[in-house]
């Protein structure tokens, strides 16, 4: 019986015992030698090349990517590919376990909430040069460097805004929300459109447990991060309170949905979906997930920045990047193909805007007139986003696990189960911990 | 001729240990030593990209404080507790049923048993996530009673409900052993006992359920053991939440250990699972000694 226990009890905790084990048993010292006379192989173009990529996407961003695989190997046929793809559920997890046991792909599609992390172990290899980055935004490309190199290569340029049901709107008669929006124009709009709404619809969900829509707000008020980019607890008590409590009023009120409803809304499933069903108007959006829901829920996306007080809420941001393993055999050859990727017209058409706005301002300049619905949408809300906008803060190093705890009290505030100020200070106690 | 006798044992000796050595081979290193190197790990901080740093007994310390770690052990204990009693329940009602002599009885059987092939599965978490959801089925039913939709598996009243109806439901192989021991009850013992003028009822009590305690021992143990391990449901349908009210152990173990990164505080937790299930089976072993009745014993102590 104890036998059977220990078979399964420690199943989840196996494979990653057993891989250090084969790692520590001389598997990982054997792969270095080869390193060196790989690469130099591999510049002059001929041998041929296996690259392993990953990245997590939507099937559009899927398709196109494979597309752009095959199309690289017609041109290069000694460089195939061995893809590994998925949602964004569980891709760091994957790619984690795959990193401890030295079995990382040569390329990987990057967070920049993960890159601090991933640069201070050393994983990531330098890519200053080899890569053609002349018509990226420098501010954007900034935001790959480490300690002066480049580690990661931005692969879109996108936004943080809101996107709403433009054709519900309409049939309201409520005039579209304007430039420079401010957050009582927000409120008052939802009490309005509430009233005129069926039982199961609402303006927009419960802003409670809504970390990213909270430091929105604090940064419209002008009081920073509410975790700043150094690693200090920010949350600026009268701010929060006034935010809780504002959302806590339109709860009573039957505004926002109850938390059970809202915590059934799963962006972009098309059964689950709240906005995509036509059960909520307004919804805090990525700019390069809009051209998604207007495939979805064709010609009745409309795209406004976040609302505004005193500054601007919302920020731009690169939408995701391209890095190299640095135990990759083919750093070169990788380098290449991240070139091709960014820089090459026939790619860049393939890929559209499945990564955001195209990295490359020349390259936005040709696909301009080409672009349809979904992608002038976005180029819409990085536009009125650009024009007033916050500088974006990917998180504090080591602060990953703050996430669970703040998430965790924000929501036994939704659900009822403690007030505002009992959740600032047990918010402020939580981060003690992380605070260096 | 003593020397031929010991080179014959040692011979037999090498036989033996050639013959289970697939067995032996698997136990020692997917099973002694994965178990060692987390017992290692336990006393290290650990995030699977760097090398283990010694810290003593700090991740033990750090669990001891852990509010996490004291409500996935209440999620946890109220699950064993209750779905394993329910799912023991359910599943000797249906091996009663199936233990009938009518006709068909073995395409019922079939029929009963289907489910169960694909019962542990994520497919069957996932379609259990649409049942309890919002517009789920469950709620196109309450509607007909005029309910309000509610989303079963997003509140912290039902959520662990919800889990708990799933684990009932997988009742498929305790039933089969169920329905293996009623075949062993032997048909005079219930001859004689309606001779006597026992009901039904009673024979169920004085017959069937002493007759059947080996077994009802056995699924549970097998119960308690895997309900502590429960992790695909939690993991599929709810994610742990809502407020956490489905975070079983082994789900938290998991976020620790994979997407928290903290190898050495999950492997800690690995070993406190082992101790509390090692305990809890301990416990059920001793209390056998006042329910299990096995047949070849002299004297009853049903």
């Amino acid at each position: 019986m104890k036998k059977k226990f220990l078979r399964l009890g420690i199943t989840l905790l196996l494979l990653t015992s057993f891989s250090t084990a084969c790692s520590s048993l001389g598997v990982k010292d054997e792969a270095k030698p080869k390193t060196n006379t790989a690469d130099t192989s591999a510049s002059n173009g001929n041998e041929s090349v296996k690259l392993r990529i990953m990245w997590w996407g939507s099937q559009a961003r899927h398709d196109a990517t494979l597309k752009m695989l095959d199309l690289y190997t017609k041109k290069h046929p000694n460089v195939t590919f061995e893809p590994e793809y998925s949602g964004f559920d569980g891709y760091l997890d994957k790619l984690s376990t795959e990193a401890a046991s030295k079995n990382a792909p040569d390329i990987i599609q990057m967070d920049a909430a993960w890159l601090a992390d991933w640069n201070a172990r050393g994983q990531l290899s330098d890519l200053s040069t080899g890569i053609n980055i002349n018509d990226v935004d420098p501010k954007l490309l900034e935001t790959g460097e480490y300690n002066g190199k480049l580690t990661a290569v931005p692969l879109g340029g996108n936004a943080w805004g809101m996107i709403y049901d433009k054709s519900a709107l309409e049939k309201l008669g409520i005039a579209p929300p304007k430039d420079g929006w401010t957050w009582e124009d927000y409120f008052s709009m939802g009490e309005k459109i509430k009233s005129m709404l069926g039982k199961d619809q609402y303006p927009f969900k419960d802003g409670t447990a809504d970390s990213t829509l909270y430091a929105n707000y604090q940064l419209s008020k002008g009081k920073g991060w509410p975790i700043t980019q150094e690693g200090k607890f920010n949350y600026d008590k009268a701010t929060w309170l006034e935010y809780a409590n504002t959302f806590a009023d339109l709860r009573k009120k039957g505004i926002v949905p109850p938390p059970d409803v809202q915590l059934a809304d799963i962006d972009l499933d098309p059964t689950q979906d709240m906005l995509i069903k036509g059960q909520l108007i307004f919804k805090g959006m990525h700019a390069a997930q809009v051209s998604a829901y207007e495939s979805l829920k064709p010609n009745s996306i409309g795209v406004a920045a976040i609302p505004k007080a005193e500054q601007p809420g919302g920020w731009l941001k690169a939408t995701f990047y391209f890095s190299v393993n640095q135990d990759s055999k083919y750093k070169e050859e990788a380098k290449k193909f991240i070139d091709w990727f960014i820089n090459d017209p026939e790619a860049t058409e393939i890929d559209g805007t499945t990564r955001g706005i195209p990295i490359s301002n020349n390259i936005v300049s040709v696909m301009k007139p080409k672009f349809n619905q979904g992608d002038q949408l976005t180029v819409e809300m990085i536009d009125m986003t650009a024009k007033s906008s916050q500088a974006f803060n990917p998180g504090a190093p080591g602060w990953a696990d703050f996430g669970k705890e703040e998430s965790d009290i924000k929501q036994q505030l939704m659900f009822g189960k403690i007030t505002p100020e009992q959740a600032y200070d047990e918010l402020a106690k939580a981060a003690k911990k992380y605070e260096k | 001729m003593g020397d031929s006798m010991n080179r014959k044992l040692r011979s037999n000796a090498l036989a033996g240990f050639l013959f289970i050595s697939p067995w032996l081979i698997g136990f020692l290193f997917l099973n002694l030593w994965p178990m060692l190197m987390s017992f290692y790990y336990s006393l290290t901080d650990f995030s699977l990209l760097s090398p283990p740093k010694w810290i003593g007994f700090q991740n033990f310390m750090s669990i001891a404080e852990d509010r996490y770690f004291y409500n996935s052990l209440r999620v946890t204990f109220v699950f064993v507790l209750i779905s394993v009693p329910l799912r023991l329940l359910f599943a000797l009602m249906v091996a009663m049923l199936l233990n009938r002599d009518i006709r068909g009885i073995s395409f019922y059987r079939t029929i009963i048993y289907l489910p169960s092939l694909i019962g542990g599965s994520v497919a069957v978490a996932v379609l259990w996530r649409n049942i309890f959801g919002i517009n789920g089925f469950i709620n196109h039913l309450a509607s007909f009673f005029g309910m309000h939709a509610k989303n079963w598996i997003g509140s912290p009243e039902t959520a662990l409900g919800t889990l708990i109806t799933l684990s009932v439901w997988q009742f498929g192989s305790a039933m089969i052993i169920f329905l293996a021991g009623l075949k062993q009850v032997p048909k005079d013992l219930y001859e004689a006992a309606s001779v006597d003028g026992a009901s039904k009822f009673r024979q169920f009590i004085a017959v069937t359920l002493p007759m059947l305690s080996p077994v009802i021992f056995f699924n549970l143990i097998m119960g308690v053991i895997g309900s502590f391990q429960s992790f695909t449901s939690a993991f599929v349908v709810t994610k742990g939440g809502p407020l956490n009210s489905t975070e079983m152990y082994a789900l938290y173990l998991y976020q620790k250990g994979f997407s928290a990164l903290h190898m050495g505080y999950a492997s800690a937790l690995a070993w406190i699972l082992l101790v509390i299930v090692a305990v809890a089976t301990a416990l059920n072993f001793t209390a056998s000694k006042y329910w299990v009745y096995y047949e070849n014993e002299a004297g009853g102590r049903g």
